[in-house]
């Protein structure tokens, strides 16, 4: 089951961007809902969510340093009130950058984005994989 | 686009400091008011009386001293003929500038107004012309018998030797430069009213400005949208949020926007005003970040203290963007109006403290700190300043001290 990660520091957008993906992707389970940099940094450390929903503008580090930090290990989405930081945010290797209020269309048009990026990832491991074993079987009937 | 037809300084009021010359003495200071103003020609006059006394007192002397003819039918004509002299130069000085100021009182369309002006001079050499004949210079025909030929002859040319003296004269005395100043400082008047006016539209274009501007900063994408986006939320997990959220924003918005209108003519609002506005604001940041602590203090009787609009909570938007969105955990703002004496002259403290992150964290361009002292500077002339400082509790106060006036005060 694919997870994620929610950061923001007013509770009520956690709560709000939580319902709305519930509603867009129900079996995507959220394992954390941090409401500072620090700690969804740690989070995406310690439990490797497949994606991490961030606000640019929270206590102690930003989104976008969160981004930085966490080096690409994860899939980021941001969320915020500002569109002045879109290009930083692509140039971060963003999937998308969503404005809020969050539409229920827009969220999903995300999520959309979001899966068919998971689900290109698998098809290439499994793609890599068959290769793998093609390789094998081919590698002794040459010699 | 206005269309200037006058100057706007009024008909008897002072020139502007740049046009008026600092001579001392009767002419120089009828310089300091318009051409052909009342006062103007008050002072002009004065400058006249002097020389009129002086010339008085040399016909006198020479009434006594020229051999008049003897008693009889002439006599008489002949010492007529001093204070004469002495009327058609009085008239000619007097006669037309009074009539030129009377002109200017109607305040009529410059073209109108220079023709008549120059009008009631020529009038003015034309009366004090018509009185030359009664000044004689010889040729009167002798009494008892018709005169002869020679004599009426040689009294024309007299009349004509009187006319071609005096014109000059006469023309002279009326004030010809008078009339070339009034048209050149009416050109300067005219070029300054247009220079104040075009400064006056820029002042105000500035000022709308900076009002759009910070207005801009508060409702724009970050507060206007982060707060629907909460009372979103709130709608479904605490509607009782959602109302108060609703409520605040509703009081900020109705308390916010009129000030940006171009028709809310006045440059000051009540601080009552303001601190509502800023209330209404602090409560929807905070019914947004319950970790947020506000106290706005006022004495009730500061409430009615005059301040330009849209400036504290320019400062307050600062100090939660800056200060208490960085910063983790519980945090406050501090809003207070106090009143210090500085001499004799009241001032108003506005200070707004907050416990954030400090300094170190400022990120912004600091457009809107900017923004304040200009519209200061402009409104106050140096009178008011801002100042920020580092709070040893941590956390940053910003202050604003302004001459202290109600609205009843700045209005009339």
């Amino acid at each position: 089951m694919p997870t994620a990660i929610i950061a923001d520091d007013e509770d009520l957008q956690r709560s709000d961007l939580q319902r709305l993906l519930w509603l867009a992707w129900p079996e995507l389970e959220i394992v954390a809902s941090c409401e500072d940099g620090d700690e969804a940094l740690a989070a995406i450390a310690g439990l490797h969510p497949d994606v991490a929903f961030l606000d640019i503008r929270m206590p102690d580090m930003s989104g976008l340093e969160v981004a930085r930090a966490s080096g690409g290990t994860c899939r980021i989405v941001f969320t915020t009130a500002y569109d002045s930081h879109a290009i930083e945010a692509f140039d971060l290797g963003a999937l998308d950058y969503l404005i809020k209020p969050v539409t229920q269309a827009r969220l999903e048009q995300a999520v959309t984005r979001v899966r068919s990026q998971l689900g290109a990832g698998t098809d290439r491991a499994a793609l890599i994989k068959t290769l793998v074993e093609l390789d094998k079987r081919i590698r002794p009937a040459a010699q | 686009m206005e269309k200037v037809t006058q100057p706007r300084t009024g008909n008897d009021d002072p020139l502007p400091h740049s046009m008026a010359t600092r001579l001392a003495g009767w002419s120089a200071r009828a310089h300091q008011y318009p051409i052909f103003s009342n006062t103007w020609f008050v002072y002009r006059m004065r400058s006249f009386r002097a020389p009129l006394v002086t010339l008085a007192l040399v016909l006198l002397v020479l009434a006594v001293m020229v051999p008049g003819p003897r008693p009889g039918p002439g006599f008489l004509r002949f010492y007529f003929t001093f204070p004469a002299i002495w009327l058609v130069v009085a008239t000619a000085l007097g006669l037309g500038r009074s009539l030129a100021v009377l002109v200017r009182r109607h305040r009529w369309s410059p073209r109108r107004e220079a023709a008549s002006i120059v009008c009631a001079l020529l009038f003015g050499v034309l009366a004090a012309l018509s009185l030359t004949p009664f000044v004689r210079t010889g040729g009167d025909p002798v009494e008892g018998r018709a005169p002869t030929r020679l004599e009426i002859e040689e009294a024309r040319e007299n009349r004509m030797v009187n006319l071609v003296i005096w014109f000059p004269v006469l023309i002279w005395l009326a004030g010809p430069f008078d009339l070339v100043a009034y048209l050149r400082q009416r050109r300067l008047l005219h070029e300054a009213s247009l220079q104040a006016q075009a400064e006056h539209y820029k002042n105000q274009r500035n000022e709308l400005e900076a009002r759009l501007s910070v207005l801009a900063a508060q409702v724009e994408p970050h507060f206007l949208f982060n707060t629907l986006s909460g009372v979103r939320a709130a709608i479904l997990s605490d509607p009782g949020r959602g109302i108060i959220m609703i409520d605040h924003l509703i009081d900020y918005l109705r308390s916010t926007i009129p000030q940006l209108r171009a028709d809310h003519a006045s440059k000051f609002v009540t601080l009552g005003s303001q601190l509502d506005s800023v209330k209404a604001y602090l409560g929807v940041i905070q019914a947004r970040m319950p970790r947020l602590i506000v106290h706005v203090e006022c004495a009730p009787e500061l409430r009615d203290a005059a301040i330009p609009p849209l400036m504290l909570i320019s400062l307050v938007e600062n100090a939660v963007k800056h200060g208490i969105e960085p910063k983790k955990g519980p945090a406050s703002i501090h809003v207070t109006a106090d009143c210090t004496d500085a001499g004799d002259t009241h001032m108003l403290e506005l200070t707004v403290a907050d416990d954030g992150v400090g300094f170190g964290a400022v990120t912004g361009s600091g457009i809107g700190l900017t923004n304040i002292r200009e519209r200061l500077m402009h409104l106050y002339n140096g009178a008011a300043a801002l100042s920020l400082r580092a709070r040893a509790t941590g956390g940053v106060a910003a202050s604003i001290v302004l001459p202290l006036h109600t609205t009843m005060d700045v209005d009339t």
